[in-house]
């Protein structure tokens, strides 16, 4: 880690233009986050409660329980169609991929999970090694996110749309300080279904 | 389990005062609680005056009626993704880092920039060429959490070293230490080669 702030390799940016750049995201934000401070007019609460009414409103009794009755009928369908048919189906591997002693294990998210918010991983290396990150649908093989670089052992899913991730890949590479893997782990995760 | 090395530990969750609060007040409102879904409305709102906001900042590139489609997305969105809601920073912050980038999605959707180069910001450039806001909540969001959490109490809740030695039980002395090293890490994250990928 860099700790001269006065040397500057031409990679880097120069420390008085991150720090432009920061007060300029934070100024903006405070900004923003300061006016929404005020009251809400009739008109904005009417389009929070519109947009969400749907999805706060259970649906009427007799209709949930159709619902649920078709639910469980669709549940049971699946489950004897799999049983006649996926017997010849290769299968699928365990979540978790353990790479033996020297290894890099990916936390979470790993297996059935409810909602797709953090990346967790472990790695025997001692220090503060590198990581690159990658997410792929599992079905058709897209890359879902990738981030490289990475200090820490997780990165938050907070701020990300995750609104397309079903069933999904991780890979996570730890990186030498050329930037290539010398470690691999990955893992499966999908979401619960509703 | 891991043979061998040390497990890093990366549970650091200071958070915001206001963060924590918020958390709370999402969780009561994912539980259904009438009154905290009242409350938790009344906050949202706020989606509407941002994203207007937003707009006009980057010259209207959207009508008023992509706007109301924004808005309706971003509202569903927030409330879908109220459970990854960690309170490092306040529901303000985090709601308005949420149309920033769903603003940004639906520029690109709608190909409202043209000439883009592969991984280039969206928003309009920074005055001085250098990273643009987009950039920076990125850079932010690949930083360890303790190191995310000193630079946002320092630049976006405008702390000084002292407020944020007594937020974090330690001393200024260690926080001045944890910012320039986190100053250093984002001098390389935010360099030329910062547009390289990332889905």
């Amino acid at each position: 880690m860099n700790t001269d702030r006065g040397d500057r390799r031409d990679e880097e940016l120069a420390e008085e233009d991150v720090l432009r750049a920061l007060e300029r995201a934070a100024h903006l934000e405070r900004e923003s986050v300061a006016e929404a401070r005020a009251p809400a007019s009739p008109g904005e609460l009417r389009a929070v409660e519109g947009a969400l009414r749907e999805i706060w409103e259970p649906a009427p009794r007799a209709t949930r329980r159709r619902v649920w009755l078709a639910a469980a009928a669709l549940v049971l369908a699946a489950i004897t169609l799999w049983r006649f048919t996926a017997r010849d189906a290769p299968e699928l591997p365990p979540p978790g991929v353990v790479l033996g002693q020297n290894e890099l294990r990916i936390l979470a998210p790993e297996g059935q999970v409810e909602a797709f918010t953090i990346l967790r991983w472990q790695t025997s290396t001692r220090g503060t090694p590198r990581f690159e990150v990658r997410v792929y649908d599992d079905a058709t093989g897209a890359l879902l996110l990738r981030e490289s670089d990475l200090r820490a052992s997780e990165l938050s899913l907070e701020n990300r749309d995750t609104s397309a991730w079903g069933r999904v890949r991780i890979e996570v590479d730890e990186l030498d300080s050329s930037g290539e893997p010398v470690k691999s782990g990955g893992a499966r995760a999908w979401l619960r279904s509703p | 389990m891991v043979t061998g090395g040390e497990v890093q530990d990366h549970s650091f969750r200071a958070g915001t005062q206001s963060g924590t609060e918020d958390v709370a007040l999402a969780r009561r409102a994912l539980a259904g609680e009438p009154d905290a879904r009242r409350e938790l409305a009344g906050r949202l709102a706020c989606v509407v005056r941002m994203l207007s906001s937003l707009n006009a900042r980057w010259g209207r590139p959207l009508s008023a009626h992509d706007l109301e489609d924004v808005t309706q997305d971003v509202l569903v969105a927030l409330w879908r993704g109220l459970p990854a809601f960690a309170g490092l920073s306040s529901l303000e912050s985090w709601i308005f880092r949420s149309c920033h980038r769903a603003l940004l999605a639906r520029l690109r959707s709608s190909r409202q920039v043209t000439a883009l180069s592969d991984g280039a910001a969206l928003e309009p450039p920074a005055p001085d060429q250098g990273p643009t806001n987009d950039d920076v909540y990125q850079a932010l969001e690949r930083l360890e959490p303790r190191a995310r959490c000193v630079i946002e109490l320092k630049h976006f809740e405008e702390l000084t070293f002292e407020e944020i030695g007594s937020r974090l039980s330690t001393s200024p002395n260690t926080v001045k230490s944890w910012y320039y090293q986190t100053i250093a890490d984002l001098r390389r994250i935010l360099g030329p080669g910062r547009r390289g990928g990332g889905a």
